[in-house]
């Protein structure tokens, strides 16, 4: 068991004598005590100063007290909003910052960015090849139907984990197959962290103002069911 | 001198409130039927909690008129703020935490109204007899308690009187445990120095 110094047992011997010490730190006490004996004094003045305070009358509010009270909450509705359980604000708060972080992920679209424009024999799709840096291993991970009165197009690939290097390419593809590439182009491991950081302490934040604001001003449909909450 | 002997009464809170609340959660959820505006939840709490927090209230501020007003703000308070318990504390943390805010708030006001009659809380439930029996020595420490600042009294009010644990004071007083634990400690060479003035010890 850990050793306290005198100080700290000497701060906790007015919770002793009115033995609302936790069991464990009781236990402590007592072992303390008996190692101490010069803090027996100590106790016994404070046993005698709880007497006194304890021997002090109970007091109760007359009727009057309730009935002036009475009055007053007649004439004051409480506020009906319902003190939601932390938990149930917590989760509703993470609920809407995954909602916000899916709706700020489709339409800010934090990743990588290739565009291209087209000029000359048009194909019918744009094939998108990705490799981790330094090797040869393009997986095709989209296609893009080609367009005739379009000559430019864009692609965001947004499902990178930061920390890795991705290199790109684009192939048009005709009815004969391939007709062009584009250049391989290389993207540090950490371009497309900023954005999507962005959007992540984004959707958090709002999650957080949710909790904050639902524990404020809850939801009229709380008030109405308030079960729906726990 | 033997008076810091004697053995201290024990003062019935604790089993009442047990009697009447078998969980935490069951003043919790008074308290959630209160912020929907039912009053029989409301007066459960009032009954469960107004004799703890009216004896709090007159010890501190040492006037039983006054103290009847304020635990009537403190209930209209919570009547009208019950939505706004997060649970995370008691009911009965909160309770005090609002009686201590309002006591403190009227003592600032009427600092010059501390004069306090001691026999005017002994004249509420003791015998004459129960006061011949109190000795002198009692009523010296009883004075010294009431000279305390307010801050020190409600430490050593709700210690002993209120039975309650060092974390629980330091929420109702709303402030770090150290001072919880230093103010007890500067009541305690206060009241001791005040006894030993009067060559009680």
């Amino acid at each position: 068991m850990k050793k306290q110094d005198r100080h700290e047992i000497e701060e906790m011997l007015p919770w002793y004598a009115s033995s609302t010490l936790p069991p464990e730190q009781m236990e402590v006490m007592r072992a303390e005590l008996i190692e101490r004996p010069e803090l027996a004094k100590e106790l016994e003045d404070w046993r005698g100063i709880q007497a006194v305070v304890q021997s002090q009358p109970r007091w109760s509010p007359p009727d009057r007290v309730w009935q002036s009270i009475q009055k007053q909450i007649t004439a004051t509705q409480p506020n009906r909003g319902i003190s939601a359980r932390p938990v149930a604000s917590w989760w509703a708060g993470l609920v809407l910052a995954i909602m916000v972080l899916v709706g700020l992920w489709y339409i800010v679209q934090p990743g990588i960015v290739l565009q291209w424009t087209v000029s000359g024999q048009s194909p019918e799709t744009y094939r998108i090849y990705r490799a981790p840096s330094g090797t040869a291993d393009f997986q095709l991970i989209h296609e893009i139907k080609a367009q005739d009165e379009i000559s430019y197009y864009r692609y965001v690939d947004t499902l990178l984990l930061p920390g890795q290097s991705f290199s790109y390419r684009v192939e048009g593809v005709g009815q004969v197959g391939r007709i062009a590439v584009s250049q391989m182009v290389t993207i540090p491991p950490l371009a497309a962290l900023p954005g999507q950081l962005a959007v992540i302490l984004t959707s958090l934040a709002a999650g957080y103002c949710a909790v904050m604001l639902f524990r404020i001003w809850p939801l009229p449909l709380a008030r109405r069911w308030p079960g729906i909450l726990v | 001198m033997d008076f810091l002997n004697r053995k201290a009464p024990s003062n019935d809170y604790k089993g009442e409130a047990q009697a009447a609340h078998s969980s935490l959660e069951s003043d919790f959820d008074l308290l959630q039927q209160v912020a929907q505006g039912d009053h029989n939840a409301f007066a459960l709490l009032y009954e469960h909690h107004s004799p703890r927090i009216f004896t709090y209230l007159v010890h501190l501020v040492q006037d039983e008129s006054v103290a009847e007003d304020l635990i009537q703000e403190v209930f209209v308070a919570l009547w009208t703020g019950a939505h706004r318990f997060r649970g995370q504390s008691m009911v009965k943390t909160w309770l005090y935490q609002i009686a201590h805010h309002k006591a403190v708030s009227w003592l600032r006001r009427n600092v010059s109204k501390s004069g306090f009659e001691i026999s005017k809380l002994l004249s509420k439930t003791d015998t004459p007899e129960d006061q011949a029996e109190d000795s002198w020595r009692n009523e010296q420490v009883r004075e010294a308690v009431t000279q305390l600042s307010v801050d020190h009294k409600a430490v050593i009010e709700l210690a002993f009187y209120h039975e309650l644990t060092y974390t629980e004071i330091a929420q109702i007083l709303r402030c770090p445990l150290g001072t919880v634990k230093s103010r007890m400690s500067y009541a305690r060479k206060y009241l001791l120095t005040v006894l030993k003035t009067k060559d009680i010890r």
